[in-house]
């Protein structure tokens, strides 16, 4: 045949499906060592497959009996005929180049003019046809179009679909023989013609629709004559082709009941059954001969006319399989290494550049900001070697100056680092106080500071003028105890207001000149700081004693009542007077001190002090108007004040910083 | 007839001249290609560690710097209060201008008070200890050591502190280690209200260390 393979390396087994009315028939023959040999030819009813899918179902195989059948004889490659009403067959000229690569460019090439991309890849064919004699070189193009659609015999993949006429094609004897391979089939239309003429192949695959037998059997004719006449045939040989296909199929009994018509020449039908073993007389032939010629094509030079596919063939590889794809290539594996080398080169640089440009953005001038640090650190680490053994001096001379009530003359101040301190001067009696009484003052000032500890005192008989020379000695304790930070600068902000810092936020709006008034003369009774506050004028640090006096009677007071309690406290030498004179100051204003010490023991809000009579006021010492406008501050911090208790103690505010003012101006 | 010239492409030409070489030279080429790109990757990454070791070095600083502030004791902040800032030892002022600078200033505020200077002595102190204060950098054989200034001036009992507190703020000036105010008690002193005051003064140095021989 013109396809045949005589050498195959393995035997090639197929198995032919066709399309019957009622079900599949199929052949499953193997092609070895130039034989064809026929396994099996047999018959699936559509019912019996449908039956056994049913079955499948419930037993949840999911096969049909054609899938078992298949599966049962080695699962061999399917092959599926498809009606020639279906597709498309054309001829195609080729010129005599020798080389395959030529002559396969060259089919392409005229392939797609006829086809300009209307039949997708899967469902066209096309090869080139072996020379033959006296004959110009030619090539098959078959297409199925996509609209047509045919019923899969099985779901098995790699099915292949094989249009009639490339198994007419298969059929053709290798030597020309100027006659028709018919194959036509009354209940499908379909009509494939192949007629081998002196000029070459002419190939035609077309649909004829008619009922009668006589009108089905002369469009067979008519059709083989215009595809003749087609082809430029001499009217001589039409004539004859003519004459003769009347006799063979009008005329014969051979076909004169056949819906279905086969017909080969005489010499390819020999041929055939020569090399076909298993074949039966010629009614097999007429019957399974199709699919013969299907399957020598298949296994020939004609295949790629033979692999139409139903579907797209898509390959399930999954994303891995997918990127290996991908990268199986050369050219990408080079940019993908190219890639990663720019990126493991540059990223890195990149990153830690940007990350310090970010980290210098953040810092105006890095030299600066590391010079100001070590700086920093080295003066941290004198201060800390300076703070087990320096002691400051201002300070502590401020402490003491604030401690030396009015009456008392300082001659002469030492202080040693690491050693006691000495204070020497002379006391008289001052205001009624005794000046024993006065320089016990003076030591329980000093104790209650926690600054200074082993407080003695030296003193000689009282002189002609009752004057005492007098020597306190003691130590330091806590030479940085109570230093003064800028928030207690009360020549920037009185004291009164560092306390309450909300109790002036009415005198702000509405009362300024009042509250500058009390803050000016708070300030002129504080210290600055207490450096500044124990300035060598010596009236000027017993002033600002006795106005911090005030603000220590209470705690003095009740220091001096727990020592009473405890007679071993030190072995200190006391003078005799220092408790009465403890209790005299102490009880210049009893009532004040019991409002103090309510107010300290009192946990919760403040409390709302009473109204006082404008002559309660005038009675009242600077002190204690000062004390008294605190605690009228404190209340008026309190959330739960009415509207009238509110107001009255906004009235008492004002009038006790007008008494304070007056005071003040007064010289009181 | 005219010699037709084959155009190719510099790959295609290098992967042609890479072709015709031996086994043994493809494998020297390439192994020569490897090396360039594991060295060029592995200088990238030098640089780019350098870059991160100065970020990190920022990132210390800046740390620093954020818990400078908030990491001082209250104890610490009251010493700087009480005494003011103090100027660092450091190896580019000598002992003898340290002291120069000391008597500058010392004199400054006296006569800015209008007290009178007595006496005046200042002198090389004792060597502070290897262990003290060992943030501060000092080269081999230098030592921390002080400045000691005794000074006695009059001045009005209302300037007294306020020259003591000037002299104790003084960054020249690191601290009063004694104090001495006396009252004047008769003469025109006593008339002005004059006191006498006697005090020690002390500054740190960084001191190179003299051996024996005097070098």
């Amino acid at each position: 045949m013109i396809t045949l393979p005589e050498n195959l390396d393995q035997p090639y087994r197929a198995a032919v499906f066709r399309a019957l009315a009622d079900g599949w028939s199929v052949l499953l023959g193997e092609i070895h060592d130039g034989k064809v040999r026929v396994e099996e030819s047999r018959t699936f009813s559509s019912e019996a497959t449908e039956q056994a899918q049913v079955e499948s179902e419930q037993e949840s195989t999911g096969r049909s009996e054609i899938d078992e059948w298949l599966e049962a004889h080695g699962s061999p490659q399917v092959l599926v005929l498809l009606p020639a009403a279906q597709t498309i067959s054309r001829v195609l000229d080729l010129s005599d180049a020798e080389s395959p690569d030529q002559v396969d460019q060259e089919l392409r090439l005229k392939a797609e003019s006829h086809l300009l991309g209307g039949a997708p890849a899967h469902r066209v064919g096309m090869a080139a046809l072996a020379a033959r004699k006296g004959q110009p070189r030619q090539g098959i193009l078959i297409s199925w179009p996509a609209s047509s659609l045919v019923q899969a015999p099985t779901q098995m993949e790699g099915t292949f679909y094989v249009a009639d006429t490339a198994a007419l094609l298969g059929m053709l004897p290798i030597e020309p023989c100027a006659q028709a391979l018919i194959h036509a089939d009354q209940q499908t239309g379909s009509v494939a013609v192949v007629l081998d003429s002196s000029d070459g192949l002419l190939v035609r695959s077309t649909r004829e629709d008619q009922e009668e037998s006589d009108s089905w059997k002369d469009s067979i004719v008519r059709t083989v004559m215009e595809t003749a006449i087609a082809g430029r045939e001499t009217t001589g040989k039409v004539k004859q082709l003519q004459q003769e296909l009347e006799e063979s199929i009008g005329s014969t009994r051979e076909w004169q009941d056949a819906t279905e018509i086969l017909m080969v020449p005489d010499s390819a039908q020999r041929h055939l059954e020569e090399i076909t073993e298993g074949s039966g007389d010629s009614e097999w032939w007429k019957t399974w001969g199709l699919q013969i010629g299907a399957l020598l094509a298949n296994a020939g030079e004609l295949k790629p006319l033979t692999t139409l596919q139903l579907r797209k063939k898509s390959e399930s590889i999954g994303p891995l399989g997918e990127i290996t794809k991908n990268f199986s290539s050369l050219q990408t594996m080079c940019m993908m290494v190219l890639a990663v080398f720019i990126a493991a080169t540059f990223i890195p640089i990149f990153a830690a550049w940007l990350r310090l440009a970010i980290v210098e953005s953040k810092v105006d001038d890095i030299p600066a900001l590391s010079a100001s640090l070590t700086t920093f650190e080295q003066q941290k680490a004198v201060y800390a070697q300076m703070a087990g053994r320096s002691w400051p001096m201002t300070k502590l001379l401020g402490d003491l100056a604030n401690c030396i009530p009015l009456g008392i003359q300082a001659d002469t101040i030492i202080i040693n680092e690491g050693d006691a301190i000495i204070l020497r001067g002379r006391a008289g009696k001052f205001q009624g106080i005794s000046a024993i009484t006065l320089i016990s003052e003076a030591m329980d000032r000093m104790e209650s500071t926690q600054v200074f500890d082993d407080i003695n005192y030296t003193s000689d008989p009282e002189d002609s003028s009752g004057l005492i020379q007098f020597s306190i000695t003691a130590t330091v304790r806590n030479p940085y105890k109570n230093v003064r930070n800028f928030t207690q600068d009360f020549g920037e902000t009185p004291h009164v207001q560092i306390r309450y810092p909300h109790a002036f936020e009415d005198e702000d709006k509405g009362d300024s000149p009042d509250a500058q008034e009390l803050a000016s003369n708070d300030s002129e009774s504080s210290p600055r700081d207490p450096e500044q506050g124990s300035t060598g004028d010596q009236t000027s640090i017993i002033a600002n004693a006795n106005g911090q006096t005030a603000g220590r009677d209470s705690l003095a007071d009740s220091r001096s009542r727990a020592r009473s309690n405890n007679t071993g406290t030190s072995g200190s030498a006391r003078p005799s007077g220092r408790s009465s004179s403890t209790a005299s100051s102490g009880s210049s204003s009893p009532s004040r001190r019991s409002e103090q010490t309510s107010a300290r023991s009192s946990v919760g809000e403040a409390p709302i002090p009473d109204s006082l009579t404008d002559n309660e006021i005038a009675a009242m010492s600077r002190a204690e108007l000062l004390d008294a406008t605190s605690r009228n501050a404190k209340a008026r911090q309190r959330d739960d004040l009415d509207d009238e208790t509110s107001e009255r103690l906004r009235v008492d505010f004002k009038r006790l910083l007008e008494a304070t003012r007056n005071t003040s101006s007064g010289g009181g | 007839m005219e010699k037709r010239t084959e155009v190719i492409s510099p790959v295609a030409k290098i992967r042609q001249e890479f072709n015709s070489f031996s086994n043994g030279t493809r494998v020297l080429v390439l192994v020569g290609i490897a090396s360039l790109i594991l060295l060029g990757v592995g200088e990238s990454w030098r640089v780019a560690n350098e870059l991160n070791a100065e970020t990190d070095e920022l990132l210390v600083q800046i740390d620093r710097a954020r818990t400078a502030q908030s990491g001082l004791r209250p104890a610490f902040r009251d010493q700087v209060q009480s005494m003011g800032e103090v100027r660092l030892p450091t190896s580019k002022l000598s002992t003898i201008a340290a002291e120069q600078k000391l008597y500058v200033a010392v004199n400054q505020i006296l006569e800015r008070n209008k007290a009178q200077m007595v006496a005046i002595s200042i002198s090389p102190g004792a060597n502070l200890p290897n262990s003290a204060a060992p943030e501060i950098p000092r080269a081999v054989g230098q030592k921390l050591a002080k400045i000691v200034a005794r000074l006695e001036f009059d001045c009005e009992h209302t300037a007294a502190t306020r020259i003591l507190k000037e002299l104790e703020l003084n960054p020249e000036v690191y601290s009063i280690t004694r104090m001495q105010i006396t009252r004047y008690d008769s003469g025109p002193e006593q008339t002005r209200g004059m006191v006498n005051v006697d005090i020690t003064l002390e500054s740190w140095v960084l001191k190179n260390k003299i051996n024996r021989r005097g070098n």
